[in-house]
């Protein structure tokens, strides 16, 4: 069953953004960052995470912190979660929300936060740290819940997983609130860090890029010489609220999450079906929710990781979705820049199609030297398009099969 | 307020003691879609009794509008909300991480011991093609994986959702190596939330002006989270709901439990509805 796009005035609108990424904390850093093409790969050390003493990943180089009276203590995944979700609500000037007065005053603020292995991360610091957790039957309160208590977020909190696609499920299950009316602002988003158990899984899977001599050169997605995707860590967390709840409190709109479209493959655990038809659906679907033709797509900024199979399923995915239209729609991977942020890559790529739409430029996908002829899309090889962008597209597929897509638009 | 709902079509509910579980890895259900071989070699014990609950409400569910039951569900969502998943293998690969280092980390890691682990699963071991989702993972996931699953069932290209539960009745110590007590039992719990379906049990989620008490009649557990053994116990008992049973419960049986943001969960069983359904299976 198809539904009909949102009416105006209960379009979904993007009010806030907060971030913490190896490209910048703020929107106009990660966007200059962006569109300049820069890389937020690195050396880092290698003991802990693989074999190799010497390692590169694209990691969060300082984590702002965020002003307390609360004894609760976050770890680094947790302090990743909490500064992005408090740049958020300061970005959409949503006031203090623990004080129940000021711009949303009486609103029922949701949260929704996409992380993919919480416990398993919490579990490891702690074990790594010389703790006993991870053989211990309690079970600690969940980091969304500790965050919606810290920020005064009195609304249902939830956490969702899909893997790579996580931050992006959280965005499409906070919209969905919004237009049922459950509640009238939702922060959504997620993030993830660098951990030696993640780093090393993926290793030992040969998901990774091995191209250590060269760091920044390593993440490059649709050329003919990937070899993998490199580990990167943060994210980002939007706000979201109804056109007509932020037109009523005069919050600036920075663009609207039109549509969303779900579905799963159902073929393998790890690796991506080599058949589009699914992810050409999600594909599909996102842009009848939000009402627009393939052609009128200005931007697709691609999943694309780096990964040998994964980039040739996606590519014959949009072209399964766009037909015709695909080769004139401008395609980008800003994982080439930014790194994979696996839970929190969605978020963040939102945010790369709010700084194309914002910029009139579409970002590059960086180390694009010799495109792969089973990957054949417009590209828009490693420097910067300016181009005329109003509608766009970010594609999100996890492990499991977990497709979505998302468009994001210039406001109205 | 928003009011949100769906019929529950079938439920199915599984547990197993840890040391069953090598065995129902490879059991199979009669009548079920069978699952690719070998495909439960490294789940986790919540994937494992998660997997066999959908299988088992599948065969119950039985054919549809003339396809075949698994065919039935293909663009359902599958929300999969276990509670502590994947901390047995997590220990063991921690232990192995420290004695052995990074290369003894094993790659299911990642697609076995994460949150959405048992969601994937379901989907791509029983061929379902809808978003597959897992959520909580921590105390909360009951109630987070209720309000996931009704907020889902109006998304474009979902035809339904399989809820799937998952959670150790008691959360077991675990030894220095990661194993678990044999005795520990874990319980997998799904409900086919289908909204064209006559079922007479019915799912809600409704939303209140302001923030309320818990309901002292509703069932929680010392935490203030319902558990899922007590849904189930509730499941049980609507499932072998008629004869005298019906006599002391004629305004319908219901399961509740409050959030703490003003909105209260119900399961209902429509006894009416159970009576009408009854009628026609004897009539056939």
């Amino acid at each position: 069953m198809i539904r009909a796009p949102l009416s105006a005035d209960r379009a979904v609108v993007i009010t806030g953004i907060g971030a913490v990424t190896p490209l910048g904390n703020d929107f106009d850093s990660i966007a200059d960052a962006l569109l300049a093409g820069r890389s937020g790969v690195v050396e880092i050390d290698g003991a802990g995470f693989s074999r190799e003493a010497r390692q590169f990943a694209a990691p969060v180089a300082a984590i702002p912190t965020v002003a307390t009276d609360s004894d609760d203590a976050f770890d680094r995944l947790g302090q990743i979660c909490l500064a992005a979700s408090s740049a958020a609500t300061a970005d959409a000037g949503l006031g203090d929300l623990r004080a129940g007065r000021g711009p949303v005053a009486g609103a029922r603020v949701g949260l929704v936060l996409g992380i993919g292995a919480e416990q398993l991360k919490t579990w490891e610091a702690d074990f790594l740290a010389g703790g006993r957790q991870v053989f211990s039957p309690d079970r600690p309160t969940s980091l969304v819940h500790r965050i919606a208590a810290r920020l005064g977020i009195d609304g249902p909190a939830v956490t969702v997983a899909a893997a790579c696609a996580s931050s992006g499920y959280a965005l499409a299950l906070a919209r969905r609130w919004i237009a049922s009316g459950l509640v009238d602002v939702c922060l959504a988003g997620g993030c993830d860090i660098l951990s030696p158990t993640g780093f090393a899984a993926f290793y030992n899977l040969r998901a990774l890029s091995r191209r250590s001599d060269h760091p920044s050169r390593a993440s490059r997605p649709f050329d003919r010489d990937r070899d993998g995707f490199v580990m990167g860590e943060g994210g980002a967390v939007l706000v979201l609220e109804s056109r007509r709840h932020a037109d009523a409190r005069g919050a600036r709109v920075r663009g609207e999450l039109a549509g969303v479209g779900m579905s799963g493959d159902a073929a393998h655990m790890v690796i991506p079906s080599d058949d589009p038809t699914e992810a050409a659906r999600a594909i599909h679907l996102a842009l009848q929710s939000a009402g627009v033709q393939p052609a009128d797509l200005d931007y697709v900024n691609a999943h694309a990781a780096g990964t040998p199979v994964g980039d040739i399923a996606e590519a014959a995915a949009i072209r399964l979705a766009l037909g015709t239209a695909t080769d004139h729609v401008p395609v980008s991977s800003t994982k080439s820049m930014s790194g994979h942020l696996v839970s929190g890559a969605a978020a963040f790529e939102a945010i790369a199609c709010l700084a194309a739409i914002d910029r009139q430029t579409i970002p590059p996908t960086l180390n694009l030297d010799s495109p792969d002829e089973r990957c054949r899309l417009d590209h828009v090889p490693l420097v910067a398009r300016p181009h005329p962008v109003t509608v766009t597209a970010s594609n999100s597929f996890g492990f499991g099969g977990a497709n979505l897509c998302l468009v994001i638009r210039r406001a109205a | 307020m928003p009011h949100l709902s769906c019929p529950v079509a079938v439920h199915a509910n599984v547990t197993c003691h840890a040391a069953g579980m090598a065995a129902l890895r490879e059991a199979s259900v009669p009548g079920a879609l069978p699952l690719p071989p070998r495909f439960l070699r490294h789940a986790d014990e919540h994937t494992v009794v998660g997997i066999r609950a959908v299988q088992e409400a599948m065969v119950a569910l039985g054919p549809r509008q003339g396809s075949s039951p698994a065919r039935a569900t293909d663009r359902f969502a599958v929300v999969a909300a276990p509670c502590g998943a994947g901390r047995p293998a997590s220990a063991r690969t921690l232990v192995s991480l420290r004695d052995g280092g990074p290369v003894t980390v094993s790659p299911h890691v990642v697609p076995q011991c994460s949150l959405h682990a048992v969601a994937s699963a379901v989907s791509v071991g029983l061929r379902i093609h809808g978003p597959n989702i897992g959520v909580g993972g921590g105390p909360e996931a009951l109630s987070e994986a209720f309000i996931t699953a009704l907020s889902l069932l109006d998304e474009p290209g979902v035809d339904g959702c399989w809820l799937v539960l998952t959670a150790w009745d008691d959360e077991p110590a675990l030894d220095d190596r990661g194993n678990t007590p044999a005795d520990a039992v874990c319980r997998g719990v799904a409900l086919a939330l289908d909204r064209a379906a006559a079922g007479s049990l019915e799912l809600s989620l409704r939303t209140e002006p302001s923030l309320t008490v818990i309901d002292e009649a509703s069932p929680t557990s010392s935490s203030g989270q319902p558990s899922l053994a007590e849904l189930a116990a509730f499941l049980d008992r609507a499932a072998h709901a008629g004869g005298e049973d019906r006599d002391h419960h004629d305004d319908g049986w219901s399961w509740a439990f409050r959030l703490g943001w003003g909105a209260t969960v119900h399961l209902e069983l429509d006894l009416a509805r159970l009576g009408a359904r009854e009628r026609r299976r004897d009539a056939a």
